[in-house]
């Protein structure tokens, strides 16, 4: 993974502005001295530098306090809702994959179902239902992800089970959830890692997406796509107010993304065996 | 070949598309295109609540018995003189000789009988029977130019609802008779202006009518576009596409005001702004608590940087146009009084910080509905984080509008509000007052949605309603007012005022400031 990583300077560059932002997240709420949520009706509409480095908003709040507060929202919320599409996901492919026949049928024509609707179409659909806020939000994309990972593990299972040593460890008469989850589901980890890394990019704008439609509840959160869709109503006026959360959004699902790619091309027997030769 | 067909036909689109933006006619009457903020929902301004269709439909192709003037006084229209019996309850117009229908058919007592009947039958359920006509039992004709109209109870609000937007207008019983299918709807009035098309979302022109009974209109067309996108509205101002559009962004009035060749205003409203408080929960049932809650709100900070000064802080329940507004007084920003009137009632800093009494934190959701009041989610914010600064937790919710009208229609027992953004303003003090602080208006029937109940208000209001002498309503709606502000079910916030901008070239563009403001462009002049 590192040796990889070392030759691929787009992933190594997305790792490096992945870490910078992550720490930031952790960091930065306490370093930046400004309360991310209070008004200040005295200091609207600053622009960037100054004693506010990213600007105010329109309330007067410092967009920096607001930027790093919210990363925690966009960077936690699509961790937990790729987690919990994982949770529900691995399990229901996995399953379906290994038992076949009507508990497959079963499963799947569920999933095919859930997987006709757009990902995002889905997830309004659960906040409406829900409620408006940042948990239903989240619970919401990581229910409507789900599916894809039930998918793929099911498809990776299917060609495992049938893999000489998943035969032979049920000739010696292990358990069928033995076999499933001892057997089959280390053989499925390879691709899980590599979608799950290709796919927190899209759950980031996925959350942050229901938050620029209203549907995250509490209008006041520093939550990226809500600060977005507050800010464009001023773009003319202070276009900062928009772009800062904007832009913070792209370089951190840019470099998500590069990192998923650089994840994803180090675990795929292909592209390693093809970089060793070149690099050796 | 085909490809080549498709190109000429693509070139000659074009072309067409082209040269329809320059049809402003030399020579001929001026054009005055509006850009509207919604679009008109349907043709029939009796049968529609939206304010806008009211100002587009009604006010141009319509006349009412009664119409207002900049000061809401109550100017003749379609009757000359009008008088009251002396118990109120019947009314007699007078109406004006020899006035057309756009489709020649004549005006005259049978047509106000007719359209009086029409809004008040239960079957149709029209809007202008419950708002325009409220109260209205009958219409009687005394003779050809003579209406008796009547109801059980004394009509005191009778002259300003019929004034008041599009529900009170006279349509012609011909055009109406001959409506077999919805659809097949046309407006036909004896107003200043005739239908030509509309479409719906799209646009709705008129051309002017050369045989008004009053001053004709100066300009020979009026486009009213629909533009619901405020930015659109604008850009299309600035890039002269339109003359004028109403509901301009408030925080681009001060940008427009910049720019040449465009004006800008927003006058004063009977409309206004507040949050309503739930005074039947625990945390809001103690008026110390809404007072000091009233003393956390900065008004003036707030009208001049979230509203960037469009707004009145609120010295009434009401909006200033009102004749019958007085300025009661204003609860100052104070949060050293605000917490001491907090200690009174007895709320106590728990151990997080929120204010506890009896086990019950100070805590609330405070609903905003989406993209309905200008400014609206960030002033609630500002409200949350003044209230969260002395222990009051505030959760601000925006809640879409539909999801809002529901919530608000709940019943007393079943109701989730706690704290609710809302607006309110009409015409008349009566429809003004009495539906959102009557206890009789808690609802579904009405919109007393802070579930307010004083026994001396309610009896204020029955004697304003029935109270047909205007001095006698101003001193009984001035009581009202300074009751309510004492009592303080409700956040005063500010008055609401829309801001309307248009080419320095259109003059004579009115104001009528009744409800959100109406804007009357039956008189208006194209100088370029």
């Amino acid at each position: 993974m590192w040796k990889h990583l070392r030759g691929d300077h787009a992933g190594l560059a997305g790792l490096v502005l992945l870490a910078a932002i992550v720490l930031a997240a952790m960091l930065g709420p306490g370093m930046v001295p400004y309360d991310p949520l209070q008004p200040n009706l005295q200091e609207t509409f600053l622009s960037p530098g100054g004693s506010h480095a990213l600007g105010t908003d329109q309330l007067g709040r410092d967009l920096l306090a607001r930027v790093v507060t919210g990363a925690r929202l966009s960077l936690g919320g699509g961790l937990a809702a790729l987690a919990l599409s994982l949770a529900i996901g691995v399990p229901a492919g996995l399953v379906a994959g290994y038992a076949g026949g009507r508990t497959d049928d079963a499963i799947m024509s569920v999933v095919e179902v859930l997987m006709s609707f757009p990902g995002p179409l889905l997830a309004i659909l659960a906040v409406a239902v829900l409620g408006p806020s940042q948990q239903h939000v989240v619970l919401a994309v990581g229910l409507a992800s789900g599916p894809a990972f039930a998918r793929l593990v099911r498809g990776s299972a299917l060609a495992i089970r049938e893999q000489e040593y998943v035969v032979a460890a049920r000739a010696v008469g292990a358990t069928p959830s033995r076999v499933a989850v001892r057997h089959v589901l280390p053989g499925c980890i390879t691709p899980i890692v590599v979608i799950a890394a290709l796919r927190l990019g899209t759950t980031i704008v996925t959350i942050a997406g229901l938050g620029f439609l209203g549907l995250g509840g509490d209008p006041v959160r520093p939550e990226w796509g809500a600060m977005l869709s507050q800010g464009q109503e001023f773009l003319r006026r202070a276009p900062h107010i928009a772009l800062i959360p904007g832009g913070v959004m792209l370089l951190t699902v840019l470099s998500v993304n590069l990192f998923g790619d650089a994840v994803a091309d180090a675990l795929n027997p292909r592209t390693q065996s093809r970089r060793v030769q070149r690099g050796g | 070949m085909v490809r080549w067909l498709v190109l000429c036909l693509a070139l000659a689109l074009i072309l067409l598309q082209g040269s329809a933006g320059f049809s402003a006619p030399a020579g001929r009457g001026a054009t005055l295109t509006w850009g509207l903020h919604v679009a008109i929902d349907r043709l029939d301004p009796s049968a529609s609540f939206a304010l806008a269709t009211g100002m587009a439909v009604g006010r141009n192709i319509f006349d009412r018995l009664v119409d207002h003037d900049e000061q809401l006084n109550i100017l003749p229209g379609l009757a000359t003189q009008w008088s009251a019996s002396r118990d109120g309850r019947t009314w007699t117009f007078k109406l004006r000789q020899g006035v057309k229908f756009h489709d020649g058919t004549p005006f005259n007592a049978d047509a106000v009988v007719f359209n009086v009947q029409r809004a008040i039958d239960p079957q149709l359920r029209l809007f202008a029977g419950t708002f325009a006509w409220g109260g209205v039992k009958g219409a009687r004709k005394v003779d050809e130019f003579t209406v008796e109209i009547s109801g059980d109870q004394p009509l005191a609000a009778l002259l300003n609802n019929i004034a008041d937007s599009g529900l009170g207008v006279i349509q012609s019983p011909a055009a109406i008779q001959r409506v077999r299918e919805p659809r097949d709807f046309v407006p036909v009035g004896t107003g200043p202006f005739k239908f030509v098309s509309w479409v719906p979302d799209g646009d709705f022109v008129l051309e002017a009518n050369r045989e008004y009974w009053g001053p004709p209109p100066a300009v020979e067309r009026l486009i009213i576009r629909a533009i619901p996108t405020a930015s659109t509205r604008v850009n299309l101002l600035e890039a002269g596409e339109v003359d004028l559009i109403t509901q301009a962004p408030i925080f681009e009035i001060g940008r427009l005001k910049g720019l040449r060749g465009v004006e800008v205003e927003a006058r004063p409203a009977t409309s206004w702004t507040y949050i309503a408080m739930n005074t039947t929960k625990p945390q809001f049932a103690d008026i110390k608590v809404r007072r000091a809650l009233n003393h956390l709100v900065d008004k003036q900070t707030i009208i001049a940087k979230v509203l960037f000064g469009v707004g009145r802080v609120a010295d009434s329940p009401i909006g200033s146009a009102y004749r019958a507004h007085r300025s009661v007084k204003v609860y100052q920003y104070d949060p050293g009084l605000a917490r001491q009137l907090l200690e009174e009632a007895g709320w106590r800093p728990g151990s997080d910080g929120v204010r506890i009494k009896d086990g019950q934190r100070l805590a609330a959701t405070l609903w905003v509905p989406v993209g309905r009041f200008p400014g609206g989610a960030e002033m609630a914010q500002v409200v949350a984080s003044a209230f969260r600064g002395v222990g009051v937790d505030v959760r601000v919710q925006e809640i879409e509008f539909a999801a809002y009208l529901g919530e608000l229609r709940r019943s007393p027992t079943d109701s989730r509000i706690e704290l609710v953004m809302a607006g309110w303003g009409t015409a008349d003090p009566d429809s003004g007052m009495r539906p959102v602080l009557h206890s009789q208006s808690l609802p579904p029937r009405g919109n007393n949605i802070a579930f307010y109940k004083n026994p001396q208000v309610d009896e204020l209001l029955d004697r304003g309603a029935a109270a047909i002498e205007p001095n006698t309503r101003l001193q009984v709606y001035g009581r009202v007012q300074e009751i309510v502000m004492d009592d303080a079910p409700w956040l005063f916030l500010t008055e609401r005022r829309e801001a309307v901008a248009w080419r320095s070239h259109v003059k004579g563009v009115r104001f009528i400031p009744s409800s959100a403001g109406l804007i009357d462009v039956r008189q208006v002049t194209i100088a370029r």
